[in-house]
């Protein structure tokens, strides 16, 4: 935490504190809000709050908090845990993939007693469509519901359903096959679409249409996310009202629109966000199994 | 019988999975990145010994399985069924079929205690216990000056089962035996 905060300090981005307790919850269709009577919700990350004060101050900002989301209990799971965000003013994607390397670097330095596994190399990056090609041989833009399904065993997409998007089954391929592999640093870039989320979208030369965000995984396990951060008022509304429809679909409650954030996202600058686990990366620096132990 | 949903599930419980009783060796909730949530549970079938991996949804339920396990000592078999006494002083007998013992035959000596699975009173399968001594009933002759470090050779057990055995082992000398790796162990000294 110590050596988090120093990396930070010295590359001069400016320490927030954002309220955990939030008018509005997500609107994510898999993430459950947890309420606290008629006072608002924990939130399950300060992405909102945070963009708020981007959008007003126009300054690279950093912030470690608790974040809640109800019923994720397991071995990398806990409802209540420690997230790391942070917002850079004119970075772009890949700048900001440079400053989560030097930040890892860094801290598993000052991490070396502990650390069985320091960050000090490069770490590895791949497209999203690089790592289909390598361990299943296709294109993950191209492919629709049926031909995921048809890629892997059943059992993979056992706990999906009619209500389920293709996203719901990029993700359940990905992590199956995919994500267990990634047992060095690595960056996995360039998302299909529809898994943008409050990311930019993107078409590159290859004519793939795909979001404009990465994640980091370690030791098989997700560490990190970011996005190059959606800065359209129309397109937020879009996307949040996408996210409402897809709940109703799955029985969930509704989560009103955020109206702070879509008050102020148009004067968002261009900037790049990234999420992380604190737990999880300690996790994985000191080698332990899960984070019941951090 | 009650049901349990995935976030109940731990190794240990017994669940009903496509009409067969299983044990739930692994649960481990997943989420992926902002996707759905599932569990990834691993089960050993009860009745087949096989282990399965399979995916639930989270929050979707099993029923439980009547599923006792009992230390019970060996008597005798008839033919048709294999006979077994409780030992908690009850001194109750349960007959188990060909498919309940199968996995175990080669390892049961009359008197030997083991663990039988009764799934709705009616045993499925029977676990010998992890050593066993048994009689070495055919070998090849030993060789005179054979030490421990020498080559291995067959040897059929009493109970029909063949492990390899040290050169030094005769007929009639008793074996200690691990029934998980069928691999031979010491010499017993009678």
């Amino acid at each position: 935490m110590r050596s988090i905060r120093d990396y930070f300090y010295s590359e001069e981005v400016l320490e927030v504190t954002t309220a955990t307790l939030r008018l509005t919850g997500s609107s994510e269709t898999h993430l459950e809000n947890i309420e606290v009577g008629q006072q608002g919700y924990l939130q399950t990350s300060p992405e909102h709050a945070m963009k708020c004060l981007v959008a007003e101050h126009r300054l690279s900002i950093f912030q470690i908090c608790p974040a809640y989301r109800g019923g994720e209990i397991g071995r990398r799971h806990r409802v209540e845990f420690q997230m790391l965000e942070w917002y850079r003013c004119d970075h772009s994607l890949h700048d900001l993939m440079d400053d989560l390397q030097a930040m890892l670097k860094y801290v598993s330095e000052q991490m070396m007693e502990y650390s069985i596994q320091p960050i000090g190399r490069a770490v590895d990056r791949y497209s999203y469509r690089e790592l289909f090609e390598k361990h299943l041989q296709v294109n993950p833009h191209s492919l629709e519901v049926e031909g995921l399904k048809a890629l892997v065993a059943p059992g993979i997409t056992a706990h999906l359903n009619e209500c389920s998007t293709l996203g719901d089954y990029l993700d359940a391929v990905f992590s199956a096959v995919i994500e267990p592999q990634l047992l060095a640093p690595t960056i996995v870039y360039d998302f299909p679409a529809c898994q943008a989320a409050l990311a930019e979208t993107k078409r590159l030369s290859t004519g793939d249409l795909v979001s404009d965000r990465f994640e980091l995984y370690v030791g098989g396990i997700e560490i990190a996310n970011a996005y190059q951060e959606l800065c359209d008022g129309q397109e937020l509304t879009r996307r949040f009202a996408k996210n409402n429809k897809h709940r109703q679909l799955n029985n969930k409650p509704i989560i009103e629109d955020d109206m702070e954030l879509l008050a102020v996202i148009d004067n968002l600058p261009r900037c790049a966000g990234v999420a992380l686990g604190v737990d999880r990366l300690t996790m994985v620096l000191r080698g332990l199994k899960g984070i019941a132990g951090v | 019988m009650a049901t349990y949903s995935t976030n109940e599930f731990k190794s240990g419980l017994k669940v009903m999975l496509e009409g067969d009783p299983c044990n739930i060796v692994e649960n481990e909730f997943v989420k992926p990145g902002k996707g759905q949530a599932f569990n990834r549970v691993r089960l050993k079938n009860l009745k087949t010994g096989r282990v399965w991996e399979r995916t639930f949804k989270s929050g979707e339920s099993l029923e439980g399985a009547d599923v006792m396990e009992h230390d019970m000592e060996y008597l005798y078999a008839d033919g048709q069924y294999w006979h077994f006494m409780k030992t908690d002083g009850s001194y109750e007998q349960l007959a188990a079929d060909q498919s309940a013992v199968e996995d175990s035959i080669r390892w049961l000596k009359e008197t030997d205690k083991v663990t039988v699975t009764l799934w709705d009173e009616v045993p499925i399968a029977v676990a010998p216990a992890n050593f066993v001594e048994l009689e070495v009933a055919d070998t090849d002759p030993g060789l005179k000056g054979d030490t421990a470090q020498g080559g291995t050779k067959p040897a059929t057990l009493s109970t029909g089962a063949v492990v390899k055995v040290p050169l030094f082992i005769n007929i009639g000398e008793v074996v200690r035996v691990d029934t998980r790796t069928a691999e031979y162990q010491n010499r017993v000294k009678q």
